[in-house]
């Protein structure tokens, strides 16, 4: 393309740019809703945005495969994709205009990133200008202008995603290093969590917790704030505090204490999932009965803020935390291949106890009893401490596998029934400091060697049917402790 | 030129070549010959895609980033998957009293109904419920209270019916489910509804879901055994059929394996005399060779679950007069189960076979008792049938305790419905019949992260409406699932476009109360 026909384009460009930035100007987001063309025009900004971040990039690279010289041609076609990018920068920002008028945004982050992209368009105007004339500024101006591409895309992502979606996983190591902050903690409660601050309350001194807190406010979190929050308020509405919920939206107060039907919070929540008006709305995941349930009771027990969790009754359990247990062994997994050799080997299986890689893995010998004898527990010490189930039922072990066994130190579980240790062998297994289940029926112990291990803190069920000991009769074998 | 014959018989024909099928639909042959290639080559390339799939991805990245595809290879014997979170039950037994129990009878104790002898049940509590043919027409529908007492049972004291001795003294260790609802009221569709999640044939059952899903923990052993008990003369029999144990649209080799209760219990098992096992290990190895060729040819997995079949009926001929050599059990067996234990085929019998089982590592195993269909003679028939199961319940239970295993066995007693609480045909003093009745019926469940000594849901005063805490079928098949390990949203096979679950496509709730 030379500078003849560019600097024509570069001036209606020019004009568009001042047009859309007039537009930001007299009309900026004010979080109210408008019609539906513009709504459903504007949802495409996400979509078309990625073509002139794509293109700008692009234009970079063949640039700099300019520096070399058998890619010299690739520098040929940069203009033309120079062209195309402010093209779509254009239209971008006019998208982006109409979804941020479309209702749900306002604030300081929207405002910055639409400025971001009116300049952006700007600057690549600018670029497609000085491009044939002036190399230096055209360097300059390019480089200038990725830089304000990478920002304004942050403030965009931070728009949808909120901010610190990409830092919230990044690893404590490289956060150190970068010297990002640590992430904010995800409000969802767990039952843990509530048994901590109901503790808490109980101590003298300390306020104790609230309904709204602990139940009420994180619903909202969860649920609702991505769309009516400090930085989406759809229908002017906030639910991020007390106050902003009590506040209401653009139809007025939500919330009407002691009346949960004649509240329209309630009301929306509750509609069929079809409904137009329901919410969260479509394809956001809707409340579930437990979560309304407790939100009807703040509303009916009066929407207060001070009203103590403890003085509501029959609020709905909080759901058990589904990524609850506490790593048991190390992830398996870098070590699958010395697993299966064994396997393979020893004719054992190595079972991981579930598709969490720290629940540790069973040791399962039922197919090759007969093949698992003393020695074969030495083959498996270099995994011993994977190893949490241990079914040695009827195999070959004997009191001198026992003194391998004592060093599976993360051993829960272990059946050594109808097997031929005895007493001394048994009186090792004390070593095992998080054995919870030890199975010894039909085995050669006594009571001298069951002694030591009824000691143990953590062991809280031993059979010992069939042997001769004193204490095993009929459905009193179990242990029993408090 | 004698044309091309418009008629490509394919191998989608539901009807026996008979009618048209895709292949006839009028366009060009040679886009018909290709959909017939396609048909034959999907299986194939849709397993080999996969496979190389993984193959590559593994090699780029090392096992240590490829966890699930690691994680399938160390679960051995096949298994699918791996539990969804580590669970309390590793294994599971199902006594299943085929021909519904009558609940009010035996566990749900309603002391007010002694005083209503005879007099009508109130509409209000029958509702518009449609009946079964056998009581729909009756002119009156008088109650008739349980023939038996019922004594307080345990440290709890709760009630449980005279009829059980044995079992009552469990009260305290097993949790008690009153309220059991199913949408059948036929013997037919509710045993498949309860067995296999639906009332049309053609489901896995839910051993099948759990070998697929589980895989096996000893590979001599069939992983989901079926023991059918001898039947009590006298009682009122309902069929039970194989469709009850199929693997449905799974692969053959997750069905359920029946053993019989009476001679060999798997037929053809042992060698004709004079042939020895290397001689019978050649020939599985020729027919698994033709197989096999079968298998390159076609690409049908089904071939391969032969293959499976072949392998496990041989290492089956030596595991198997282990698993029912009863001679190596201690007096203090004969002592808990009874003499009824040493006949083959008894439902205690098969509650022994059932503990040898948990400890051989089968995954599960459901052992059924028919007769309990009394819709008439409930006095003559219900002690016999209590008498033949009563000692085998509690002694299987009883001796998991006590030898350490039903910390992570799940032990499950039921039937697919309950009765109705007034008299099929004509009461009397001395008799009475009782109809079916899907609204509510108690199931048991001991051991395997269940409560110990907790009753779950209310009856009305009638034993015939749920007053609280209903557990539908499906919501009791989750749980059982989720005791196992097994999240029952995420256990699915892709069939006739629907991603198909044990529990259906209503949403089915587990139900945490019976979880310990």
């Amino acid at each position: 393309m030379t500078s003849r026909t560019s600097l024509p384009l570069c001036g209606i460009g020019l004009f568009l740019v001042i047009a859309l930035a007039l537009a930001v100007l007299k009309a900026p987001p004010d979080g109210l809703e408008r019609g539906q063309l513009s709504q459903f025009l504007g949802r495409f900004h996400p979509l078309v945005v990625h073509l002139p971040i794509g293109l700008v990039l692009l234009v970079a690279a063949l640039e700099c495969a300019g520096f070399f010289r058998n890619r010299k041609h690739l520098q040929a076609s940069a203009s033309f994709v120079l062209t195309l990018a402010a093209f779509t920068a254009l239209i971008a920002v006019f998208l982006g205009w109409l979804l941020a008028r479309s209702g749900g945004y306002e604030g300081r982050l929207v405002t910055r990133h639409m400025w971001g992209g009116v300049s952006l368009a700007a600057a690549l105007i600018l670029c497609c200008a000085v491009r044939e004339s002036n190399v230096k500024l055209y360097g300059t101006a390019l480089f200038a202008t990725v830089c304000l591409m990478a920002w304004t895309s942050d403030q965009g992502g931070k728009l949808t995603h909120g901010e610190g979606f990409l830092t919230e996983f990044m690893p404590a190591k490289l956060r150190a290093v970068l010297g990002v902050p640590p992430p904010e903690k995800r409000h969802t409660p767990t039952t843990n969590q509530v048994g901590i601050s109901l503790v808490s309350a109980s101590t003298p001194g300390n306020v104790s917790v609230t309904f709204f807190a602990s139940r009420v406010a994180p619903i909202f979190q969860d649920k609702c704030v991505q769309c009516h929050g400090a930085q989406k308020k759809k229908g002017k509405l906030r639910l991020d505090t007390f106050e902003n919920v009590m506040r209401g939206g653009k139809d007025g107060v939500i919330v009407k204490p002691g009346d949960p039907s004649g509240s329209e919070v309630f009301r929306r929540i509750t509609l069929p999932r079809d409904n137009k008006d329901a919410m969260p709305a479509e394809g956001k995941p809707g409340p579930t009965e437990a979560e309304i349930k407790v939100i009807e009771m703040w509303i009916a027990l009066g929407a207060s803020q001070s009203l103590a969790a403890e003085e509501v009754r029959g609020a709905p359990p909080l759901a058990p935390p589904m990524t609850a247990s506490p790593p048991l062994t190390a992830d398996y997994r870098p070590r699958s291949d010395k697993i299966q050799a064994l396997q393979s080997e020893l004719g054992v299986l190595l079972v991981p106890r579930s598709q969490n890689p720290t629940d540790g893995l069973i040791l399962r010998t039922v197919s090759v009893r007969e093949r698992c004898d003393d020695a074969a527990l030495v083959k498996l010490a270099p995994i011993a401490s994977l190893i949490v189930d241990a079914e040695l039922a009827r195999t070959k072990v004997t009191d001198g596998g026992l003194k391998t066994l004592s060093t599976f130190s993360n051993l829960r579980s272990l059946d050594l029934s109808h097997t031929a240790i005895t007493s001394v062998g048994v009186r090792l297994l004390s070593r095992l400091d998080k054995l919870e289940t030890l199975n010894l029926t039909a085995t050669g112990v006594d009571d001298t060697g069951v002694a030591l291990l009824r000691h143990k803190a953590r062991l809280k069920r031993l059979y010992l049917f069939e042997t001769k000991c004193t204490v095993q009769s009929e459905l009193q074998t179990e242990k029993q402790k408090r | 030129m004698k044309p091309e014959s418009p008629w490509i018989q394919g191998e989608c024909c539901d009807h026996g070549g008979e009618g048209p099928t895709v292949y006839d639909l009028p366009v060009p042959l040679s886009l018909r010959q290709e959909w017939k290639r396609l048909a034959t080559r999907r299986h194939f390339l849709g397993r080999m895609g996969k496979t190389l799939g993984w193959a590559g991805l593994t090699s780029l990245l090392g096992s240590r980033f490829v966890g699930r595809a690691a994680a399938a290879e160390l679960t051995g014997g096949g298994a699918h998957r791996l539990p969804d979170f580590a669970p309390k039950a590793k294994r599971a037994i199902y006594l299943f009293m085929s021909g519904a129990p009558s609940q009010m009878d035996l566990w749900d104790y309603k002391p007010g109904l002694t005083s209503l002898f005879d007099k009508d049940l109130p509409d209000s509590v029958r509702g518009n419920q449609a009946l079964t043919g056998m009581t729909s027409g009756q002119a009156r529908f008088p109650i008739a209270p349980p023939h038996w007492g019922f004594s307080r049972q345990g440290k709890s004291g709760r009630y449980v019916s005279d009829l059980l001795p044995w079992t009552g003294k469990l009260v305290d260790d097993i949790t008690l489910i009153h309220t059991m609802q199913t949408d059948a009221i036929n013997h037919e569709p509710a045993i498949l509804l309860i067995n296999t999640g639906n009332m049309v044939p053609g489901k896995p059952s839910l051993g099948s879901w759990l070998s697929y899903g589980l895989g096996s923990m000893n590979e001599n052993l069939p992983t989901f055994v079926v023991l059918n008990s001898l039947t009590i003369p006298g009682t009122d029999l309902q069929p039970i059929s194989p469709k009850l144990w199929s693997s449905g649209f799974l692969s053959n080799e997750y069905a359920g394996v029946a053993f019989r209760s009476q001679g060999a219990p798997v037929l053809y098992l042992d060698d004709p005399a004079g042939m020895s096992r290397d001689v019978r290990r050649e020939l599985i190895e020729a027919v698994n060779t033709i197989n096999q060729m079968t298998f390159e040819e076609v690409g049908d997995p089904e071939t391969h679950a032969r293959i499976h079949q072949y392998e496990m009926a041989f290492r089956m001929q030596a595991s198997l007069p282990e698993l029912t050599d009863l001679s190596d059990e201690p007096a203090s067996t004969w002592t808990l189960y009874g003499e009824d234990a040493k006949q083959v085929g008894s439902f205690a019998y098969n509650c022994l076979l059932a503990r040898r089982m948990v400890e051989r590592g089968v995954r599960f195993t459901q052992v059924y008792q028919r007769g309990w269909d009394v819709h008439s003679n409930v006095v003559g028939n219900l002690p016999k049938l209590c008498a033949a199961t009563d000692r085998g319940s509690y002694a299987l239970v009883a001796d998991l305790q006590r030898r350490g295993l039903l910390d992570d066995t799940l032990v499950i007693w039921g039937g697919e419905f309950g009765r109705t609480v007034y008299s099929q045909g004509g009461l009397s003093k001395d008799n009475y019949g009782r109809d079916h009745h899907p609204r509510c019926f108690t199931t048991w469940m001991a051991g395997g992260g269940t409560k110990k000594g907790h009753v779950h849901g209310q009856t009305d005063d009638f034993c015939y409406n749920v007053v609280k805490d209903p557990v539908h079928v499906r919501d009791f098949n989750a749980t059982v699932l989720h005791l196992l390990g097994v999240n029952h949203e995420k256990l699915t096979f892709k069939f006739q476009g629907l991603a198909q679950k044990l529990t259906g496509v209503v949403p089915a709730k587990i139900v945490p109360d019976l979880i310990a």
